[in-house]
């Protein structure tokens, strides 16, 4: 897959690999941290989650604009060091408590996500220019969108891996206490706190009629049970939420750890990238003090308005594929928790566990290799070994699973990133085939399909929806397969996208244009809970369908404008 | 040109016109809850199989969701209200919970028929973490 590519892209690859792994850790329990510090409501912890997102997305457009003009090697390490301080100032509440009053606690974690959305907006973009530089290079060039195909797997590797990061990390800190994880703990603790007498009143209400519901203080009091400690319930709550907290910013160090491999990285390997590390000017007084001529492309500010508006189209277009594909944390999450059964046979749940899951598709890929006509004795071999391998692990655990596992929401989101890696591969070899026949779509082209594969990714959820109405809860192969259609959607919009705002920028421009495809994602992120608030408005299959609506008339508006997209490319293919 | 400008404006107008849908803002009591538990009670009066129980105890879960988010809103507004408004609330929840307990008397007794069915059972067992679910 790597064949006939830059060096400074595997140097790209893994400094992004190791920067989204710090972010996605950071992420996954970011929320959580917040309830669990500071008794946050989920509302409240959403605006802070909100306005961080937007920042991420949105700041790359200062970072491109500063790396214009300052450089983009020099930009992405300057982001690196200041998002790495970001998460150092992370750890501090959960690290230091008692030392701050809890208000100046909550400017402290303000001040660590700014800083953290300024570091990110001087190096996402900008990583992404870069790698686009390394491809205006006439050998390379007609792999851009195999390189941004492979450069988005490493996002997602890092993505995929991060969430067990973080919660091991809490694992572990509280397993050194005696407590086991319970992620509802904060949310009881609060509710313990404030003492809620209405809703304690609501509770015993609904307990008369109803047998067998439970009261919080019940669960709160069976969890300290469970965990064997000795006090009072008060004690016991404020004692757990102190350790969970110390956990959470454990695993916030975590986060500023990878930062550092990241540095590394991106700053030992500089020589793979450093001939593409030039701005307009950079290269013009590089060529002058060589004493050679300056071949960067200079364009009219013609051709540059025109590129710049075919760019524009693209970013509004793409806020709508956001809008949807995002609902994967929001109202999909929902549905897995509404649903979708909470309960799946052994069988079911080889797909739910890592520990299966992933020598699974290790023994698929042995299997896969052992056949292919084009292997060798020696990687018959060795797939033969990795499916057994794999087989014997998967069984192994197996065997020892009930019959029946409980499975919770937020592990549905775990499939994209396994799904994008899998998938990477065969769709990067897919392109590859179509480009041999001379039948490679147009990056617009690829674009406009990922839109009409998103609504295809909709119309299943829409099925289920109805199928919902005769039945208790939706088997989790509905939701699977709607995450592999949106997947495979997304791998022909995202890293195609960042590949088409490469190829067309104009040179002077390239880091803020890669901040302006950001800046489409923080606007579909916006829409995304625009949208979200009619789940409680409209019937399920109606809010499927406005989503199967809107990506279908996005798809039909990027073919009813692919001849201005497709000419963009081609003057910018002629001007390499 | 023109005719894609015209299809982005009204893809962004639809979407402006389906959030106006939330924008009215909501009231800080139980009254519309209460009327939607009514009006659940009042379903469950023409039960007819496990079916509709099933539903009937599912439209149940939905409204004790947003019984339980109201309530939490409330309690925030509570702890800084004065004394009288304090007073005030206390009476307004206590005429709404109620009448909630009087239509989940009645839930509770038209759908006990169908409580062994795996359908119906398996949504009481939702409705035991609905008050204290995050």
């Amino acid at each position: 897959m790597l064949k006939g590519h830059p060096k400074g892209l595997l140097v790209a690859f893994f400094a992004n690999m190791g920067e989204r792994f710090s972010y996605y850790t950071m992420l996954a329990i970011f929320v959580l941290y917040l309830q669990a510090r500071f008794g946050l409501s989920a509302g409240s912890a959403g605006d802070y989650y909100g306005g961080f997102l937007f920042g991420i997305y949105f700041l790359p457009i200062l970072g491109g604009i500063i790396a214009d003009r300052w450089g983009y090697g020099r930009t992405i390490t300057w982001g690196i060091l200041i998002a790495f301080l970001g998460k150092i100032i992370l750890t501090v509440p959960g690290y230091a408590q008692g030392y701050f009053a809890m208000q100046w606690e909550l400017v402290i974690i303000v001040i660590a996500l700014f800083v953290i959305s300024l570091g990110t907006g001087l190096f996402k973009g900008n990583l992404q220019a870069l790698v686009g530089k390394l491809y205006d290079y006439p050998e390379f060039a007609p792999k851009r969108d195999n390189a941004f195909n492979i450069f988005y797997m490493g996002i997602n590797i890092g993505a995929f891996l991060a969430p067990y990061a973080a919660t091991g990390a809490v694992k572990y800190v509280l397993g050194k206490k005696g407590f086991l994880y319970e992620n509802s703990m904060p949310h009881l603790s609060n509710l313990q706190e404030k003492a809620h007498p209405f809703l304690d009143q609501m509770i015993g209400t609904v307990q008369s009629h109803f047998s067998g519901t439970v009261h919080y203080m019940d669960k709160i009091e069976a969890f300290k049970a469970q965990m064997g400690f000795g006090g009072s319930l008060t004690e016991f709550a404020s004692t757990y939420t102190s350790s969970l907290s110390v956990g959470y910013s454990t695993a916030f160090a975590i986060a500023a750890v990878a930062m550092i491999i990241s540095l590394v990285v991106f700053v030992g390997f500089k020589k793979y990238y450093k001939h593409a590390d030039l701005t307009v000017k950079q290269a013009k007084e590089k060529a002058e003090r060589e004493g050679r001529e300056d071949t960067t492309v200079t364009m009219s500010k013609e051709e540059e308005k025109k590129r710049l508006v075919a760019l524009g189209l693209v970013f509004i277009t793409v806020a709508f594929f956001w809008m949807a594909f995002h609902q994967n944390g929001f109202t999909l999450t929902i549905f897995a928790r509404d649903f979708t059964v909470s309960q799946v046979s052994s069988f079911n749940y080889l797909f739910f566990d890592l520990r299966t899951f992933i020598p699974i598709l290790a023994a698929i890929g042995g299997l896969i290799f052992m056949f292919r006509k084009s292997s060798t004795l020696r990687t018959k071999i060795i797939s033969a070994a990795v499916f057994l391998g794999g087989a014997a692990i998967a069984y192994s655990f197996y065997s020892g699973f009930a019959d029946t596992k409980n499975i919770e929401p937020e592990i549905f989101q775990s499939f994209n990133p396994i799904f994008i890696v899998v998938l990477t591969p065969v769709i990067v070899g897919f392109f590859n085939w179509l480009r041999k026949r001379g039948k490679e779509p147009s990056s617009p082209r690829k674009i406009g399909t990922g839109m009409f594969i998103t609504a295809l990714g909709f119309v299943v959820m829409m099925l289920g929806a109805f199928h919902l109405q005769s039945v208790t809860g939706l088997s989790p192969y509905w939701l699977i397969g709607t995450y592999f259609v949106l997947t495979i959607a997304e791998l022909f919009l995202s890293p195609i996208g960042i590949s088409f705002v490469a190829k067309v920028a104009p040179p002077r421009f390239s880091g803020l244009a890669q901040g302006g495809w950001l800046g489409a994602t923080a606007i579909g992120n916006l829409l995304a809970g625009l949208v979200g608030k009619l789940w409680d408005i409209v019937e399920l299959w109606q809010f499927f369908l406005l989503l199967v609506v809107l990506t279908l008339l996005s798809g039909v508006f990027i073919f009813s404008i692919i001849r201005i997209l497709e000419n963009s490319t081609k003057s910018s293919d002629q001007s390499q | 040109m023109k005719s894609q400008i015209t299809i982005i404006a009204s893809l962004l107008l639809s979407l402006l016109f389906f959030s106006g849908c939330q924008s009215e803002t909501t009231p800080e009591d139980l009254r519309e809850e209460v009327k939607t538990i009514k009006e659940i009670e009042k379903r469950s009066q023409n039960i007819e199989n496990k079916g509709d129980a099933f539903d009937v105890l599912r439209d149940l879960n939905q409204s004790l969701k947003s019984i339980r988010d109201k309530i939490l809103q409330m309690e925030i507004k509570y702890r800084e209200a004065s004394e009288n408004e304090k007073k005030q609330m206390e009476k307004e929840f206590e005429t709404a919970n109620k009448e909630i307990d009087q239509s989940l008397q009645v839930i509770s007794k038209n759908t006990e028929p169908y409580k062994d069915k795996e359908e119906v059972s398996k949504m009481l067992d939702k409705l035991n973490e609905i008050l204290i679910s995050k």
